[in-house]
């Protein structure tokens, strides 16, 4: 089959074509106003992300190159698009699409103690949070971006997630995965509290609900999306 | 990503892609197609993904590009009577080269393309699994009986 295959060969002048058609591509600028929200449409997800497409794509960036270790197969796409809503008015979108394969979280439960897993290396945490207390491990990355992984609850019951500000401080993304997306726990209450806002909000999925989008059935996406004043 | 990062991509796999879509599809043109929509899509969507992962996730991505084309064309194997076919394949194939071809390309598409990565790209089940969305049970067992199905052909 090898000797076969071997002489499967993609025409050369087509591939020239396509090679300096790529080349030529690009993609067009747009200008980015207010945030607004979105919810996507697999699983109950929201994100708000701040106005400009580079902060959007920085943002998305940051979290590829932060979480890689963690994340190994994780794989971002961002995707720009143009529509015109029935007032006429102008709209513009960016959705940042994050794809994982094999995602362990960063809270394990083991010989009913709790632990914060990051590069392999395994903390005992079960002492250092509780029902009304989040552990929390805090990095800023070589952008400025501060990105907090946090994790809240007991062995029986816990739950862990992720913060995300930008240089200015503004919160950009925020996630918490638990067992019960209906019956808050006080440590997530009481980081909503201290963390998110009327206008950033922390998104909270099941612990089933993440596990159906890291198997790499689904796709979360987030939106950011912008009335176009020009 | 940027267009230099496309191209070294495109240096480095189109021919890969190319002859993995080829083993998909089985036409040159449609192949063809599908590897200038996955590299145009790098550079519509802004992708960028972990470099030590770049060929599996482009062998992904195209992988996934033929499924939706198999879909759009309900099909899964390829009219090898056609005269367009001949005309696409054969040259400098020798008689062997033309039946191995033949014949795997007769087989089922849910064979054919773990085959081909195994036997010829030469991935592992397990790698199998993850450019397909397959368990590796599921790619283990479809080796195993495209290869028998692919030997009888062969035998006969």
């Amino acid at each position: 089959m090898k000797d076969t295959f071997d002489k499967v060969v993609m025409d050369e002048a087509r591939q020239q074509e396509i090679r300096s058609e790529l080349m030529g591509k690009k993609s067009a600028k747009k200008t980015w106003l207010a945030p607004v929200i979105a919810i996507a449409a697999a699983i109950t997800v929201i994100m708000i992300v701040p106005g400009t497409r580079e902060i959007v794509v920085k943002a998305a960036e940051t979290l590829y190159s932060t979480f890689t270790s963690n994340f190994n197969n994780l794989n971002v796409s961002i995707e720009e698009t143009s529509f015109t809503g029935r007032d006429g008015s102008q709209f513009h979108r960016v959705s940042a699409t994050y794809t994982f394969d094999n995602v362990e979280p960063w809270a394990q439960v083991k010989d009913g103690r709790l632990y914060f897993v990051l590069d392999g290396k395994w903390e005992d945490i079960t002492d250092k949070c509780s029902a009304s207390e989040v552990f929390r491990y805090e990095k800023v990355d070589e952008n400025g971006y501060k990105i907090t992984l946090f994790v809240g609850g007991t062995p029986d019951d816990y739950g862990w997630g992720q913060i995300v500000r930008n240089p200015n401080g503004e919160l950009i993304q925020g996630m918490a995965v638990v067992d019960n997306v209906k019956t808050e726990a006080a440590w997530l209450s009481d980081l909503k509290k201290k963390e998110a806002n009327k206008e950033f909000m922390i998104m909270v999925v099941s612990k089933d609900e993440y596990k159906a989008v890291v198997a790499g059935d689904q796709t979360v996406v987030f939106f950011a999306q912008n009335v176009d004043e020009n | 990503m940027k267009n230099e990062d496309v191209i070294r991509l495109f240096d480095l796999y189109s021919n890969d892609l190319y002859k993995f879509a080829v083993s998909y599809l089985g036409s040159k043109y449609d192949a063809e197609d599908i590897v200038q929509e996955v590299f145009s899509k790098l550079l519509d969507k802004h992708m960028f993904f972990d470099k030590r992962n770049e060929k599996a996730y482009l062998m992904t991505m195209t992988a996934n590009k033929c499924k939706d084309h198999l879909k759009s064309s309900a099909r899964d194997n390829v009219d090898l009577d056609s005269e367009e076919w001949h005309l696409e394949y054969y040259d400098g194939f020798t008689e062997r080269n033309k039946m191995v071809f033949d014949e795997l390309m007769r087989l089922e598409e849910q064979f054919r393309v773990p085959i081909y990565l195994h036997y010829y790209a030469g991935y592992s089940y397990k790698e199998i699994s993850g450019i397909l969305k397959l368990s590796e049970s599921a790619v283990a067992v479809r080796i195993s009986r495209g290869k028998e199905r692919l030997r009888i052909r062969l035998e006969e």
